[in-house]
């Protein structure tokens, strides 16, 4: 709808932009899928950008604050593993029972995270992401304990076995993609902008005909459906999963690749997880002091630029066209 | 339309509507007034379903609606505006409109993300029907500001078009006029009543009295939670303990 109010011209120049863009990230990341370790990187890329976007659907637009994201990239992580490893059931079918336990897991945690609002939702999160991760280094019949699961075996889908981390690469970009695409067109619908109402101001959304708590959950469902998805990537994609890659760091990493990125826009998930994914890979040697750097993120954030990098880009470009004598609304 | 009966609601040991009875007749404008404190937007509240009366009954088409949830009184009919603006502020004037269309349209998650062709002619005729509310409220031309950019009177124009936009059958301001100057309050009055014309019921709390004189069929006063007189506008300006409530009685020295 907001095509209707931009010129002609303007939709031209955007279209151009967006090629411009596309080009330079398909040339850099081909000349990255030369070597098996910028492969490596480009399909975490991926990973944590579908994980990003489901943390968006909540947080961004719905509004509802999650600190325990790491519990839903777990469950999808093991359950595909476990099942097919033990069970030997086919890794795609796998993947998308694992994606649907976490989306049952969101229902779950959702029923009583809708009551809450603010630091007592954090905390609720929290809490969650904690008793998956106290859950997984307990249970050591299923989940072998902090020796954690070794040889996941890799995706084989129609005869064509994913081995190299090149494949991988292209099936995690094609979800991704569609991932954005689904989320682009799911907020620019009835339900999201019932969610963005919900974000807004839940009593004047119940008052305009919203059912707020059905809202709410269905957001915690979509999300963990997104993220137990990313999980269950990484696990075949790494083949091998610990409890130590899923413990609050993990979503704290999450968190602060969507605020760098930018809160409830098209585009933050995909720019915050590509450059945190690629500082954290280089700042490999470093480790100890990863926090501490997402710390920085996080203040750049919150006292330079609250709309993340998006927003970043989004005010220069309304400058540009301010100074072309264009008006057009700045990102508020 | 709306009855109301006995309704009663405490708050701890302030009963903040004291047995209220009041009859809404279809296609009427019925004014509320009272001091401030008399309990005008708790009773609101009550009928819009954000608080559950403590006893009485409250019918709306002689079906009880007490108790029942906010979300679900509007799919019923009745929309509302809030005395603080309560507009989703990040959002442009026309997606506020859209929003309101929600009892009124059925696309979910599905049709939304494959863009089924139902979705699609929806989301259509939802742009339409905002546009044409925002066109009878004088907005237009504001629609693709963020709400929270528009003047104070506008944000009260947009929150009645946001009610509207449910297609309710009976419609609840409170203060509309609030914050509006004087030329704003004219057209607000005929806002109201061509509204009235489309056949929707309003009921209406409102603090400046030339508004609620001009345009009220009825009016009920209010007062420390008691109702103390319906009537014409004429009567109840005239009545006696309307003018005490309002101005204080008699002091025999």
């Amino acid at each position: 709808m907001e095509q209707n109010k931009k010129s002609a011209g303007q939709i031209i120049n955007e279209k151009k932009f967006l090629i411009l863009e596309i080009i330079i990230v398909a040339l850099i990341t081909a000349y990255m899928l030369r070597g098996t370790y910028p492969s490596l990187i480009l399909c975490f890329i991926c990973i944590n950008t579908i994980a990003v976007t489901g943390l968006d659907i909540l947080f961004g637009y719905t509004g509802q604050v999650s600190f325990g994201h790491a519990g839903f990239y777990a469950i999808g992580a093991y359950t595909s593993s476990i099942l097919s490893i033990k069970l030997g059931i086919p890794v795609v079918i796998s993947m998308i029972i694992a994606a649907l336990v976490s989306m049952f897991f969101g229902f779950v945690i959702a029923i009583p995270a809708s009551k809450l609002v603010k630091h007592f939702l954090s905390l609720l999160t929290i809490a969650f992401g904690n008793m998956v991760y106290i859950f997984l280094s307990v249970t050591k019949d299923l989940t072998n304990g902090f020796s954690g699961i070794l040889n996941i075996p890799n995706l084989n889908l129609f005869g064509f076995r994913f081995k190299s981390n090149q494949s991988y690469f292209f099936l995690f970009a094609a979800v991704a993609i569609l991932v954005l695409i689904g989320k682009k067109r799911l907020i620019h619908s009835r339900f999201g902008r019932a969610l963005i109402a919900v974000r807004e101001n839940p009593h004047a959304a119940a008052g305009m005909g919203i059912n707020v708590k059905y809202y709410k959950v269905m957001a915690f469902a979509l999300s963990a459906l997104l993220t137990g998805l990313a999980g269950a990537f990484y696990a075949h994609l790494i083949g091998f999963i610990s409890p130590d890659g899923f413990n609050n760091n993990q979503s704290n990493v999450f968190m602060t690749m969507l605020l760098f990125g930018g809160i409830a826009s098209s585009f933050g998930p995909l720019i915050g997880s590509t450059i945190l994914t690629i500082v954290t890979e280089v700042m490999q040697g470093f480790v100890r002091y990863q926090m501490l750097l997402y710390a920085i993120f996080i203040l750049l954030v919150l006292f330079c630029m609250p709309n993340g990098v998006s927003g970043v880009i989004a005010n220069i470009k309304s400058r540009i066209a301010k100074r072309k004598g264009k008006k057009v609304e700045p990102r508020a | 339309m709306l009855k109301l009966e006995d309704v009663t609601i405490k708050f701890g040991g302030l009963t903040a509507v004291n047995n209220v009875s009041l009859e809404i007749p279809e296609g009427s404008i019925f004014g509320l007034i009272g001091p401030n404190g008399a309990g005008k937007t708790t009773l609101f509240n009550l009928i819009s379903g954000v608080y559950k009366p403590t006893s009485g009954k409250i019918y709306f088409q002689e079906k009880e609606i007490e108790g029942t949830t906010p979300y679900k009184v509007n799919e019923l009919g009745i929309a509302r505006t809030y005395q603080n603006i309560n507009l989703f502020k990040k959002m442009t004037t026309l997606e506020n409109v859209m929003v309101g269309c929600h009892t009124k349209s059925k696309a979910g998650i599905f049709d939304a993300v494959f863009k089924t062709k139902k979705q699609k002619s929806e989301e259509k005729a939802i742009i339409e029907k905002s546009m044409n509310i925002l066109e009878f409220m004088g907005l237009k031309d504001k629609a693709y500001y963020k709400a929270s950019n528009l003047s104070y009177g506008e944000q009260r124009r947009l929150e009645i078009s946001r009610a509207m936009a449910s297609e309710p059958k009976l419609i609840l301001l409170d203060e509309p006029a609030a914050g509006m100057n004087a030329n704003e309050k004219l057209e607000l009055n005929d806002t109201i009543q061509k509204m009235n014309k489309l056949g929707i019921t309003v009921l209406l709390v409102e603090h400046d009295m030339k508004v609620v004189m001009n345009i009220c069929d009825t009016v009920c006063v209010l007062n420390y939670g008691k109702r103390l007189c319906v009537g014409e506008p004429d009567y109840v300006q005239n009545n006696e303990e309307v003018i005490e409530a309002y101005l204080g009685g008699d002091i025999d020295v």
